[in-house]
Protein backbone atom coordinates (compact mmCIF):
# COMPACT_ATOMS: atom_id res chain seq x y z
CA UNK A 1 0.00 0.00 0.00
CA UNK A 2 0.92 3.29 -0.66
CA UNK A 3 1.32 6.05 2.55
CA UNK A 4 -1.36 7.73 1.99
CA UNK A 5 -3.68 4.73 1.21
CA UNK A 6 -2.50 2.94 4.25
CA UNK A 7 -2.90 6.52 6.06
CA UNK A 8 -6.46 6.42 4.73
CA UNK A 9 -7.25 3.45 6.60
CA UNK A 10 -5.91 3.58 9.41
CA UNK A 11 -7.89 6.57 10.05
CA UNK A 12 -11.47 5.01 8.85
CA UNK A 13 -10.23 1.63 10.90
CA UNK A 14 -8.75 2.53 13.93
CA UNK A 15 -10.13 5.74 14.48
CA UNK A 16 -13.58 4.88 13.15
CA UNK A 17 -13.19 8.35 10.75
CA UNK A 18 -15.89 8.66 7.87
CA UNK A 19 -14.80 9.70 4.63
CA UNK A 20 -15.75 13.11 5.47
CA UNK A 21 -13.58 13.33 8.29
CA UNK A 22 -11.01 11.95 6.97
CA UNK A 23 -10.83 14.49 4.16
CA UNK A 24 -10.82 17.19 6.98
CA UNK A 25 -8.44 15.56 8.87
CA UNK A 26 -6.13 15.29 6.16
CA UNK A 27 -7.04 18.10 3.95
CA UNK A 28 -7.34 16.37 1.18
CA UNK A 29 -10.40 16.70 -1.74
CA UNK A 30 -13.38 14.06 -0.25
CA UNK A 31 -12.78 12.18 -3.70
CA UNK A 32 -9.32 12.11 -3.25
CA UNK A 33 -9.96 9.97 -0.12
CA UNK A 34 -12.75 8.08 -1.13
CA UNK A 35 -10.58 6.66 -4.09
CA UNK A 36 -7.51 5.95 -1.25
CA UNK A 37 -10.26 3.96 0.68
CA UNK A 38 -11.30 1.89 -2.37
CA UNK A 39 -7.91 1.32 -3.45
CA UNK A 40 -6.44 0.08 -0.64
CA UNK A 41 -9.04 -2.17 0.25
CA UNK A 42 -9.30 -3.37 -2.91
CA UNK A 43 -5.61 -3.80 -2.64
CA UNK A 44 -5.60 -5.80 0.42
CA UNK A 45 -8.31 -8.19 -0.75
CA UNK A 46 -5.79 -8.73 -3.73
CA UNK A 47 -3.67 -9.78 -1.91
CA UNK A 48 -5.30 -11.92 0.84
CA UNK A 49 -8.22 -12.99 -1.60
CA UNK A 50 -6.11 -16.18 -2.95
CA UNK A 51 -4.61 -17.40 0.63
CA UNK A 52 -7.47 -16.54 2.89
CA UNK A 53 -10.94 -16.86 1.42
CA UNK A 54 -12.75 -20.33 1.52
CA UNK A 55 -12.51 -21.94 -2.43
CA UNK A 56 -16.21 -21.92 -2.81
CA UNK A 57 -16.09 -18.18 -2.82
CA UNK B 1 -25.12 0.81 -15.64
CA UNK B 2 -23.29 3.39 -13.85
CA UNK B 3 -25.05 3.30 -10.90
CA UNK B 4 -24.24 -0.08 -9.91
CA UNK B 5 -20.42 0.18 -10.32
CA UNK B 6 -20.73 3.30 -8.11
CA UNK B 7 -22.27 1.44 -5.54
CA UNK B 8 -20.13 -1.72 -5.73
CA UNK B 9 -17.08 1.59 -5.49
CA UNK B 10 -18.71 2.12 -2.11
CA UNK B 11 -18.58 -1.60 -0.51
CA UNK B 12 -14.88 -0.81 1.22
CA UNK B 13 -15.94 1.71 2.77
CA UNK B 14 -19.29 0.55 4.17
CA UNK B 15 -17.33 -2.30 5.90
CA UNK B 16 -14.65 0.12 7.56
CA UNK B 17 -18.14 1.94 8.73
CA UNK B 18 -16.34 5.36 6.56
CA UNK B 19 -19.22 6.23 4.52
CA UNK B 20 -21.18 9.19 5.71
CA UNK B 21 -25.19 8.87 6.98
CA UNK B 22 -26.79 9.60 3.82
CA UNK B 23 -24.19 7.56 1.80
CA UNK B 24 -24.74 4.68 4.36
CA UNK B 25 -28.11 4.61 4.20
CA UNK B 26 -28.50 4.85 0.08
CA UNK B 27 -25.86 1.78 0.29
CA UNK B 28 -28.20 -0.15 2.62
CA UNK B 29 -31.32 -0.06 0.86
CA UNK B 30 -29.37 -1.56 -2.02
CA UNK B 31 -27.61 -4.09 -0.33
CA UNK B 32 -30.82 -5.45 0.76
CA UNK B 33 -31.75 -6.41 -2.49
CA UNK B 34 -28.51 -7.15 -4.18
CA UNK B 35 -26.96 -10.41 -3.73
CA UNK B 36 -23.94 -8.91 -5.81
CA UNK B 37 -23.71 -6.46 -3.44
CA UNK B 38 -23.69 -8.66 -0.79
CA UNK B 39 -21.31 -10.63 -1.65
CA UNK B 40 -18.83 -7.85 -2.51
CA UNK B 41 -19.62 -6.78 1.21
CA UNK B 42 -18.82 -10.22 2.54
CA UNK B 43 -15.46 -10.04 0.64
CA UNK B 44 -14.36 -6.91 2.34
CA UNK B 45 -15.67 -8.39 6.08
CA UNK B 46 -12.55 -10.81 5.60
CA UNK B 47 -9.95 -7.82 4.96
CA UNK B 48 -11.70 -5.89 7.75
CA UNK B 49 -11.23 -9.43 9.88
CA UNK B 50 -7.98 -9.56 9.08
CA UNK B 51 -7.29 -6.35 10.56
CA UNK B 52 -9.26 -6.70 13.19
CA UNK B 53 -7.03 -9.83 13.87
CA UNK B 54 -10.08 -11.57 15.40
CA UNK B 55 -10.16 -10.03 18.50
CA UNK B 56 -12.81 -7.38 19.36
CA UNK B 57 -12.46 -4.08 18.02
CA UNK B 58 -10.37 -1.73 20.16
CA UNK B 59 -12.17 1.81 20.79
CA UNK B 60 -11.22 4.78 18.51
CA UNK B 61 -8.90 7.08 19.57
CA UNK B 62 -10.65 10.16 21.19
CA UNK B 63 -13.78 8.46 21.89
CA UNK B 64 -12.77 8.75 26.12
CA UNK B 65 -12.29 12.16 25.52
CA UNK B 66 -15.47 13.31 23.46
CA UNK B 67 -17.37 11.10 26.36
CA UNK B 68 -16.14 13.36 28.97
CA UNK B 69 -16.42 16.71 26.73
CA UNK B 70 -20.14 15.25 26.87
CA UNK B 71 -20.10 14.38 30.62
CA UNK B 72 -18.78 18.61 30.78
CA UNK B 73 -21.91 19.79 28.59
CA UNK B 74 -24.39 17.91 30.16
CA UNK B 75 -22.87 19.14 33.88
CA UNK B 76 -23.22 22.28 32.77
CA UNK B 77 -26.49 22.21 31.72
CA UNK B 78 -27.65 20.98 35.19
CA UNK B 79 -30.03 18.82 33.81
CA UNK B 80 -32.93 18.50 36.77
CA UNK B 81 -35.55 15.90 35.10
CA UNK B 82 -34.62 12.48 35.85
CA UNK B 83 -35.15 10.74 32.39
CA UNK B 84 -35.71 6.71 32.02
CA UNK B 85 -32.38 5.14 30.72
CA UNK B 86 -31.89 3.97 27.55
CA UNK B 87 -30.70 0.36 27.48
CA UNK B 88 -27.70 0.75 25.22
CA UNK B 89 -28.08 -2.18 23.51
CA UNK B 90 -31.38 -1.07 22.11
CA UNK B 91 -29.68 1.56 20.52
CA UNK B 92 -26.73 -0.14 18.81
CA UNK B 93 -26.61 -0.48 14.81
CA UNK B 94 -25.71 -3.90 13.81
CA UNK B 95 -23.59 -1.76 11.24
CA UNK B 96 -20.92 -0.50 13.25
CA UNK B 97 -20.90 -3.89 15.49
CA UNK B 98 -19.22 -5.55 12.55
CA UNK B 99 -16.10 -3.14 12.09
CA UNK B 100 -16.57 -1.01 15.28
CA UNK B 101 -18.67 -1.85 18.09
CA UNK B 102 -17.27 1.08 20.23
CA UNK B 103 -18.57 3.68 17.80
CA UNK B 104 -21.79 2.30 18.20
CA UNK B 105 -21.62 2.49 21.92
CA UNK B 106 -20.75 6.26 21.50
CA UNK B 107 -23.56 6.93 19.42
CA UNK B 108 -25.66 5.30 22.08
CA UNK B 109 -24.43 6.96 24.85
CA UNK B 110 -24.66 10.50 22.72
CA UNK B 111 -28.71 9.09 22.25
CA UNK B 112 -28.71 8.41 25.95
CA UNK B 113 -27.09 12.07 26.50
CA UNK B 114 -29.41 13.83 24.12
CA UNK B 115 -32.71 12.32 26.42
CA UNK B 116 -31.09 14.10 29.44
CA UNK B 117 -29.49 10.87 31.36
CA UNK B 118 -27.94 12.32 34.58
CA UNK B 119 -24.49 12.99 34.67
CA UNK B 120 -23.48 10.72 36.93
CA UNK B 121 -24.97 7.52 35.45
CA UNK B 122 -22.57 8.99 32.17
CA UNK B 123 -19.76 9.53 34.32
CA UNK B 124 -20.21 5.70 35.68
CA UNK B 125 -20.31 4.52 32.19
CA UNK B 126 -17.28 6.88 31.18
CA UNK B 127 -15.50 5.18 34.46
CA UNK B 128 -16.08 1.57 33.29
CA UNK B 129 -15.22 2.47 30.05
CA UNK B 130 -11.83 3.78 31.19
CA UNK B 131 -11.24 0.39 32.81
CA UNK B 132 -12.17 -1.30 29.27
CA UNK B 133 -9.67 1.18 27.48
CA UNK B 134 -6.96 0.24 29.81
CA UNK B 135 -7.35 -3.24 29.06
CA UNK B 136 -7.70 -2.61 25.10
CA UNK B 137 -4.58 -0.29 25.38
CA UNK B 138 -2.00 -2.90 25.04
CA UNK B 139 -4.09 -5.26 22.29
CA UNK B 140 -4.55 -2.14 20.14
CA UNK B 141 -0.71 -1.16 20.39
CA UNK B 142 -0.14 -4.91 19.38
CA UNK B 143 -2.57 -4.72 16.40
CA UNK B 144 -1.20 -1.59 15.12
CA UNK B 145 2.24 -2.74 15.22
CA UNK B 146 1.06 -6.05 13.46
CA UNK B 147 -0.72 -3.91 10.67
CA UNK B 148 2.38 -1.74 10.19
CA UNK B 149 3.97 -4.94 9.62
CA UNK B 150 1.61 -6.45 7.41
CA UNK B 151 1.62 -3.16 5.44
CA UNK B 152 4.64 -1.85 5.56
CA UNK B 153 6.51 -1.33 2.58
CA UNK B 154 8.80 -4.04 1.31
CA UNK B 155 7.09 -6.69 3.41
CA UNK B 156 7.26 -10.11 1.50
CA UNK B 157 3.76 -12.02 1.45
CA UNK B 158 5.03 -15.86 1.66
CA UNK B 159 2.17 -18.41 1.27
CA UNK B 160 2.60 -21.60 2.85
CA UNK B 161 0.57 -23.92 1.49
CA UNK B 162 -0.44 -27.82 1.15
CA UNK B 163 -2.91 -30.15 -0.62
CA UNK B 164 -6.67 -31.27 0.08
CA UNK B 165 -10.03 -29.89 0.20
CA UNK B 166 -10.24 -27.56 2.59
CA UNK B 167 -6.67 -27.24 3.15
CA UNK B 168 -5.18 -25.32 6.09
CA UNK B 169 -2.94 -22.47 5.30
CA UNK B 170 -0.21 -19.93 6.19
CA UNK B 171 0.56 -16.44 5.48
CA UNK B 172 4.21 -14.98 6.76
CA UNK B 173 4.59 -11.15 6.06
CA UNK B 174 8.50 -11.14 6.11
CA UNK B 175 9.69 -7.40 6.40
CA UNK B 176 12.82 -8.02 4.79
CA UNK B 177 13.78 -4.30 6.48
CA UNK B 178 13.61 -4.85 9.62
CA UNK B 179 13.92 -8.74 9.87
CA UNK B 180 10.85 -9.44 11.60
CA UNK B 181 7.62 -11.30 10.22
CA UNK B 182 4.14 -11.82 11.11
CA UNK B 183 2.79 -15.38 10.99
CA UNK B 184 -0.99 -15.93 10.28
CA UNK B 185 -2.84 -19.11 10.00
CA UNK B 186 -5.91 -20.19 9.13
CA UNK B 187 -8.00 -23.34 9.13
CA UNK B 188 -5.03 -25.22 10.88
CA UNK B 189 -6.35 -27.64 13.43
CA UNK B 190 -4.64 -27.35 16.74
CA UNK B 191 -1.79 -29.52 17.46
CA UNK B 192 -2.81 -32.43 19.50
CA UNK B 193 -1.65 -32.83 23.36
CA UNK B 194 1.78 -31.97 24.35
CA UNK B 195 2.83 -30.99 20.94
CA UNK B 196 2.89 -27.69 18.63
CA UNK B 197 3.69 -26.37 15.18
CA UNK B 198 6.91 -24.90 14.42
CA UNK B 199 8.31 -23.02 11.79
CA UNK B 200 11.02 -23.70 9.62
CA UNK B 201 13.47 -21.32 7.26
CA UNK B 202 15.09 -23.23 4.31
CA UNK B 203 18.23 -21.65 3.92
CA UNK B 204 20.44 -23.50 1.40
CA UNK B 205 19.20 -26.05 1.65
CA UNK B 206 18.72 -26.27 5.23
CA UNK B 207 16.65 -26.24 7.81
CA UNK B 208 16.58 -23.35 10.50
CA UNK B 209 14.58 -23.74 13.50
CA UNK B 210 12.35 -20.66 13.86
CA UNK B 211 8.95 -19.78 16.26
CA UNK B 212 7.31 -22.49 17.90
CA UNK B 213 2.93 -21.88 17.84
CA UNK B 214 0.24 -23.16 18.11
CA UNK B 215 -3.57 -22.43 16.99
CA UNK B 216 -6.62 -21.71 18.39
CA UNK B 217 -9.73 -23.74 18.60
CA UNK B 218 -10.90 -22.19 15.37
CA UNK B 219 -8.05 -22.74 13.10
CA UNK B 220 -6.50 -19.56 13.83
CA UNK B 221 -3.03 -18.39 14.86
CA UNK B 222 -1.36 -15.28 14.99
CA UNK B 223 1.97 -14.75 15.69
CA UNK B 224 3.89 -11.79 15.86
CA UNK B 225 7.23 -10.38 16.79
CA UNK B 226 9.40 -13.38 14.74
CA UNK B 227 12.91 -12.71 14.00
CA UNK B 228 14.16 -13.67 10.87
CA UNK B 229 18.18 -14.27 10.52
CA UNK B 230 19.58 -11.28 8.53
CA UNK B 231 21.87 -14.06 6.75
CA UNK B 232 20.61 -14.59 2.49
CA UNK B 233 19.91 -17.58 0.96
CA UNK B 234 16.70 -18.17 2.76
CA UNK B 235 14.66 -19.95 0.00
CA UNK B 236 11.72 -21.21 1.57
CA UNK B 237 9.49 -21.68 5.07
CA UNK B 238 8.16 -24.53 5.96
CA UNK B 239 6.00 -25.87 9.17
CA UNK B 240 5.96 -28.92 11.08
CA UNK B 241 4.19 -30.89 13.47
CA UNK B 242 6.90 -30.88 16.94
CA UNK B 243 6.99 -31.97 20.72
CA UNK B 244 5.34 -28.79 22.29
CA UNK B 245 8.80 -27.02 23.06
CA UNK B 246 10.14 -27.52 19.65
CA UNK B 247 12.94 -29.19 17.80
CA UNK B 248 16.58 -28.57 16.43
CA UNK B 249 15.59 -30.63 13.34
CA UNK B 250 12.53 -31.40 11.41
CA UNK B 251 9.95 -34.18 12.32
CA UNK B 252 8.87 -35.18 8.88
CA UNK B 253 6.33 -34.59 7.42
CA UNK B 254 6.41 -31.15 6.03
CA UNK B 255 2.98 -30.10 6.82
CA UNK B 256 2.94 -26.40 4.99
CA UNK B 257 5.41 -25.61 2.84
CA UNK B 258 5.79 -22.06 0.85
CA UNK B 259 9.05 -20.93 -1.61
CA UNK B 260 9.98 -17.67 -1.39
CA UNK B 261 8.92 -15.47 -4.15
CA UNK B 262 11.94 -14.42 -6.32
CA UNK B 263 11.28 -10.79 -7.43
Amino acid sequence: LSEPQREAVELAYYQGLSHTEIAERLNQPLGTVKTRVRSAMQRLRDVLQPYYFEPSR
Amino acid sequence: MSDVQELRDLAPAYVLGALDPAEARDFEAALAGSPELQREVASYREVAALLALRDSAAPPAGLRERLLERVRQERSAEPTSRAPIVPLDARRQPRWLVVAPWVGLAASLAVAAGLGLQVRRLERSVGALDSTLAANQARLAARERTLNTILAPGVQLVPLTTSGEQPPGIQLFWDRQRNTAVLHAFRLEPAPEGHAYQLWLIRNGQPVPSQVFNSDPDGHALVEGITIPTEPGIEAYAVTQEPAGGSSQPTLPILLFGRVPTS
